[in-house]
């Protein structure tokens, strides 16, 4: 008999992981979700209507328990009784009821931070969301839409044609060059001001780039945070195949989703499982320049004084996933004008804004709630402005300003450069220019 | 006292054989359903893939070893034994969210370890030794008494973290609400071994032979380390409590976990 729930897509320290955790419970602290459903705050449609989850309900959206529930599953197919018995049937009910609450998860990976085994969840999360599509039990809600949405190669299903429509005419892209800078889909099509900024800086700076143009598609990122990963070979090989093509030896990112799927996500597609080339954030890259004494703060030659307190949002993306914490903070501090407050929960510790995941588009109510308690982090400290290196993040901490009353706004961090410095962040007009966020 | 048997050339006493055969087997079975359950365990493991998105190792355990090792040894030499000193031996990462937890979980580890090395060392050197080779019959109950404040300390740690454990889901809500069966069952084992051993070891170091009378199958002479059914109570029931359950229960995180961190470079920071 073959079990109820496969191994398919966990890789062997994973299973092991499974085993490892010790219940000390300290994610539930951590975690955005569980800490919404568990308050009252949000309560999952699957829950029935008219009232909040009660403690033992919430418990099943958080990572302790999916870790506990997912262990269960695989013993029940592969531990010693199966070995000595055979595999024991789980229910598809329980399976279902397990995938919603795998799908409930901005994958933002605090639980792991915090996780005293060690415990990589993020990881495990996307190896059961992809074990939950290959038995074409997920992904969930709207996100099935997303593979229909990348046969154009975009998210946006918009034209690759127009990928570059926005770069203002006086901008150099290089044909071939060392320095790549990988635009995403979001500020190709729809936060072009946050592309614009981009190369404004890299041009104000005199570092010369190339970008993939046309060739640029997708980095996958939805694909990969849902499970859906059919098309992610594809999707990585040609992206890395374009930058090489253009002699890219060192890419750099302005958006913390593409960031993370490139440094974390490709090299398990990509041929070998090493990228030719390195990939930065751009605060990151910046910061290399002036480690190495090749940029220097003067450099900047930075014309006004933003005069805001300003607090930073790491996204999830590329701060707990990848590490980056300092770097775009050492870039802000730069900025004339700009008083820098910490929120309460930051770093590695950074309280989610609810966007990641396939959350905004499976769960946007979800999302929506998430953003505003980051929101509220930002008012709490006095900020005047939330700043980010992400433009998902920007969208959907925007939409919780948004259905708040509050004055706190948010810009995102290469745009506040760009205007310190004084750089013209009109974005030509184009067919995408009524979309824009 | 009977008269002694003779093995290996030795001449030992029947009631000290009977209490060192079911000790032996004890331990050589629990060592056998132990070894079996990790095996099981390392079966299951091998069923997932080395890499990400790679095929099933079809349960095999010499590939999921090698996938283990392959993990740690991306780390250089000296960050590894960082990550063991520092996260797996002193639990930095527990210390970080919570001292108390912390404190909780070192009693409870280490106290356990501690007195089970200790006894094996004792039961393996002394007694095998001491009787069976040397033929001196004082050697073991002195280790014992030697060994007496050792043994008291590890106890007395153990039963901290035991009482920490039970504490905090007697009085903290959410530890409470958090805990279930499983949770219970084991703070329930630990504290029959713990409630067990005490009563065991001051009866082995007892001289009052009227106590040692009460719960001794076999008239002795000696300090009370042999012929006693609830001494060899609680240490058959330690050795199958904490041994042999340890692959088959919630307590194989004590093994898993320690490899996890290993494995992802001492965790996510
Ligand atoms: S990744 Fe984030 S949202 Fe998902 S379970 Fe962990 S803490 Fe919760
Ligand atoms: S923090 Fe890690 S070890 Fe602790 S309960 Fe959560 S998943 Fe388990």
């Amino acid at each position: 008999m073959k079990p109820s729930m496969t191994s398919e897509r966990f890789t062997a320290v994973q299973l092991m992981e499974l085993d490892a955790c010790t219940r000390c419970n300290e994610c539930l602290n951590w975690c955005p979700v569980y800490e919404e459903i568990n308050t009252g705050q949000f309560t999952p449609a699957e829950l029935p209507e008219g009232r909040t989850a009660t403690e033992q309900e919430a418990l099943a959206y958080s990572p302790r328990n999916r870790i506990m529930v997912l262990k269960d599953f695989i013993n029940k197919g592969y531990g010693w009784r199966a070995r000595l018995f055979g595999p024991k049937h789980i229910p598809e009910e329980d399976i279902l009821k397990f995938k919603d609450e795998l799908y409930h998860c901005t994958t933002c990976g605090a639980c792991g931070s915090v996780c005293e085994a060690g415990i990589d969840t993020v990881e495990i999360w996307e190896s059961a969301r992809a074990n939950m599509v290959i038995n074409e039990r997920g992904p969930y809600g709207k996100q099935s839409g997303f593979i229909d949405l990348l046969k154009s190669y975009n998210v946006f299903a918009a034209d690759q044609k127009d990928r570059l429509c926005w770069i203002p005419e006086d901008i150099h892209v290089e044909d071939t060059a060392e320095v790549g800078y990988f635009t995403g889909c979001t500020a190709a099509y729809r936060m072009q001001k946050v592309g614009v900024a981009t190369v404004r800086v890299l041009d104000a700076l005199g570092i010369p780039f190339t970008m993939l143009g046309e060739e640029e598609w997708c980095c996958a990122s939805v694909a990969v945070r849902t499970g859906q990963l059919g098309i992610a070979k594809e999707f990585v090989d040609h992206n890395v195949n374009a930058a090489k093509k253009k002699g890219i030896k060192k890419m750099v990112y302005a958006c913390a989703g593409c960031h993370r799927t490139s440094i974390i996500d490709w090299p398990k597609f990509y041929e070998g499982g090493e990228l030719p080339f390195k990939v930065y954030a751009l605060s990151e890259y910046l910061c290399e320049l002036m480690d190495e004494g090749k940029l220097k703060p003067e450099d900047f030659k930075f014309k006004n004084s933003l005069d805001k307190v300003v607090t930073f949002h790491d996204s999830c993306h590329t701060g707990r996933h990848v590490g980056i914490y300092e770097q775009p903070r050492r870039i802000l501090e730069l900025i004339p004008g700009i008083k820098l407050v910490e929120m309460e929960r930051n770093r590695s510790y950074q309280r989610c804004c609810g966007a990641g995941g396939g959350i905004k588009a499976g769960v946007s109510d979800l999302a929506l709630k998430l953003a505003q308690e980051r929101v509220r982090d930002a008012e709490e400290v006095g900020a005047e402005m939330i700043t980010c290196t992400c433009p998902f993040c920007r969208r959907n901490i925007m939409d919780g300003i948004n259905a708040m009353d509050t004055n706190v706004v948010f810009e995102d961090e290469m745009v506040l450069l760009a205007e310190a410095m004084g750089l013209d962040l009109t974005v030509p007009q184009n067919p995408y220019t009524d979309k824009n966020m | 006292m009977t008269d002694g048997l003779l093995i290996f050339g030795k001449t030992i006493w029947n009631m000290l054989f009977i209490d060192w055969r079911i000790m032996a087997i004890s331990a050589v079975l629990a060592v056998i359903v132990f070894l079996l359950g990790i095996y099981l365990q390392l079966k299951k493991w091998g069923e997932g893939s080395r890499a990400y998105g790679g095929p099933s190792q079809s349960g095999s355990v010499w590939a999921f070893l090698k996938t283990l090792v392959h993990r740690i040894r991306k780390e250089s030499g000296s960050k590894v034994i960082n990550i063991l000193v520092m996260d797996v031996f002193l639990q930095r990462r527990t210390f970080k969210a919570d001292k108390l937890r912390w404190f909780m979980h070192i009693c409870i580890l280490y106290g356990w370890i501690g007195l089970a090395f200790l006894s094996m060392a004792v039961t393996t050197s002394y007694e095998m030794y001491g009787v069976f080779i040397a033929n001196d019959h004082e050697m073991f109950p002195n280790a014992w008494i030697m060994l007496e404040p050792a043994f008291d300390f590890l106890s007395y740690m153990l039963l901290i973290g035991i009482a920490i454990a039970f504490g905090r889901r007697l009085f903290s809500k959410d530890t409470r609400a958090f805990s279930d069966e499983t949770d219970w069952i084991l703070i329930a084992l630990l504290i029959l071994v713990v409630a067990s051993g005490f009563y065991a070891q001051y009866l082995r170091e007892t001289t009052d032979i009227t106590v040692r009378m009460l719960t001794s199958e076999y008239p002795a002479e000696y300090y009370g380390s042999f012929g006693n059914s609830f001494t060899i109570f609680h240490e058959v029931f330690s050795l199958f409590a904490m041994v042999a359950y340890i692959p088959y229960s919630k307590f194989m995180h004590i093994i898993a976990s320690p490899l996890a961190i290993l494995a992802s470079g001492g965790g996510k920071k």
